[in-house]
């Protein structure tokens, strides 16, 4: 038996999201109930692979699940996260230096100059001095911090990231590029155990800003 | 009677033609699955390598055994491997072989070894470190310091881990030693020292305690990758057949040395 938890992350919809279990015999599928629960009951011995669905959301996918005898696994924590198929990429200007506006301390950035006021953007920026950077070939990968004003975002035309945070030396050439992600699975990506890559399940890989590059100071 | 005979005989016959039509394979189905594993590699002084490609990977199963390398990122498969119990193996020239055992591989999906099904930031991979070139060509202790002098092929760095051994017995075997102890050196100038704390040790004042040391990579600290992920270390290994614990990658236990225990 299988049984685990599968919710939509940060979301008050009555979810229902579409288990599939996929193992030596086949695959099954079901859906969850109250609070996210499933369980597969009457499953042969061998190895599974979990896939959670649901349309707007990225699919994650669980492996290495062995099921030998009479056992009982519980897989839990399993949280799914919206995409942005249809957001339109702004026009991306030119790349500056400069601090932060209404930021304490003032610290050095790179600054991106866009073509439009932004509000919360789905962009995760990857960095490489590899001139061949992708979302699979990067050194650094950077989800957006918003200036925010006393009582509200402020919206800014412009993007900002911290030198100081940066691995990169002074002089050498650092590559950028941003696809389309929903940024809080940045911080709750995961790590697809058999591909052996980090995973964002709402990354659109033909989605993405031009390549640009700066001088790190 | 007779033809209750015929009927129990009947039975008899019956069962065993089903019983001998069906073969083990399909008691037990022949089932087949990828084989998944990373590996990480280190040099002597347990600095992760830039490419982890080129570690030979064989697995040992009853009837069979299976090889194959691994990639730049560490990571092996083994496809459409049978189901069933194996020992791995996981050798690369100039480094020291890591061997483990029950490794059990049912099937189906692939298996994913190190790396628990609940997803998180933590996970286990295989540590392969190079074999030492160090030697360790003088030791004193003095007071409660010890001051160590390397003989290196490699460049020097800034501090190295050890075990070192004790006893009241001279040219002492390290198996019976009376204690063991691992410690960091660190380079000051043209040595390298750390402090021994000798609170607990098993020797009367004025006592003459022989030492050795070898110089031994770190097996117990994981690794924090650039994306965060905590990766805690497979390094050593139980060997069941001269039942013993094995560490790979240890160097050559150094000359005896000697100093007078103060209370």
């Amino acid at each position: 038996m299988i049984k685990g938890i599968a919710r939509t992350y940060n979301s008050s919809e009555n979810d229902t999201i579409t288990v599939i279990a996929t193992g030596p015999y086949g695959s099954r599928s079901q859906i969850t109930g109250a609070g996210g629960s499933y369980t597969f009951n009457g499953l042969g011995n061998g190895t599974y692979r979990l896939d959670f669905i649901k349309k707007g959301y990225g699919t994650i996918r669980q492996y290495g699940i062995q099921l030998f005898g009479y056992d009982t696994l519980n897989v839990y924590g399993v949280s799914l996260f919206r995409t942005y198929s249809s957001y339109k990429i702004p026009e991306f200007k030119r790349i500056t230096f400069g601090t932060k506006p209404r930021a304490f301390p003032e610290y050095m950035c790179v600054v991106i100059e866009t073509n439009q006021i932004l509000g919360y953007f789905p962009i995760l920026f990857f960095m490489s001095t590899d001139k061949n950077v992708t979302y699979r070939n990067f050194q650094e990968c950077v989800g957006y911090y918003w200036v925010y004003g006393p009582y509200e975002i402020v919206k800014e035309d412009k993007i900002y990231f911290e030198l100081q945070s940066l691995p990169f030396a002074s002089g050498s050439e650092v590559y950028i590029i941003g696809y389309v992600c929903n940024l809080d699975e940045y911080y709750y990506g995961y790590f697809d155990r058999y591909l052996g890559y980090e995973e964002w399940s709402t990354l659109e890989s033909d989605k993405h800003t031009p390549l640009m590059s700066f001088i790190m100071p | 009677m007779k033809s209750r005979q015929c009927n129990i005989l009947a039975t008899i016959f019956l069962l065993s033609v089903i019983l001998q039509s069906c073969t083990k394979k399909e008691f037990l189905p022949d089932l087949k699955g990828s084989l998944v594993g990373y590996v990480y590699t280190f040099d002597e002084f347990r600095n992760l390598l830039n490419d982890h490609s080129g570690v030979i990977v064989t697995a040992l199963g009853l009837n069979n055994t299976y090889k194959i390398n691994t990639d730049k990122q560490g990571r092996f498969e083994f496809v459409n491997l049978p189901a069933g119990t194996y020992e791995i193996h996981f050798e690369k020239t100039g480094f020291g072989t890591l061997k483990q055992f029950g490794i059990k591989h049912l099937g189906g999906q692939p298996t994913v070894l190190g790396m628990p099904f609940n997803y998180g930031s933590y996970g286990s991979a295989f540590f392969l470190i190079e074999m030492p070139t160090t030697q360790i060509v003088n030791m004193q202790i003095v007071n409660d310091s010890l001051y160590c002098e390397f003989s290196f092929v490699k460049p020097k760095p800034d501090a190295l881990s050890m075990n070192m051994y004790f006893s009241s017995v001279d040219n002492f075997e390290v198996e019976s030693a009376m204690l063991k102890m691992g410690v960091w050196v660190i380079k000051k100038g043209t040595f390298y020292s750390t402090k021994i704390n000798m609170i607990d040790f098993p020797f009367k004042a004025g006592e003459k305690v022989y030492f050795r040391g070898l110089t031994s990579p770190n097996y117990e600290s994981g690794i924090t990758l650039f994306d965060g992920r905590i990766i805690t270390c497979i390094g050593y290994y139980f060997d069941y057949e001269n039942n013993i614990m094995v560490y790979p990658s240890q160097g050559n236990k150094s000359a005896q040395y000697f100093f007078i225990f103060q209370e």
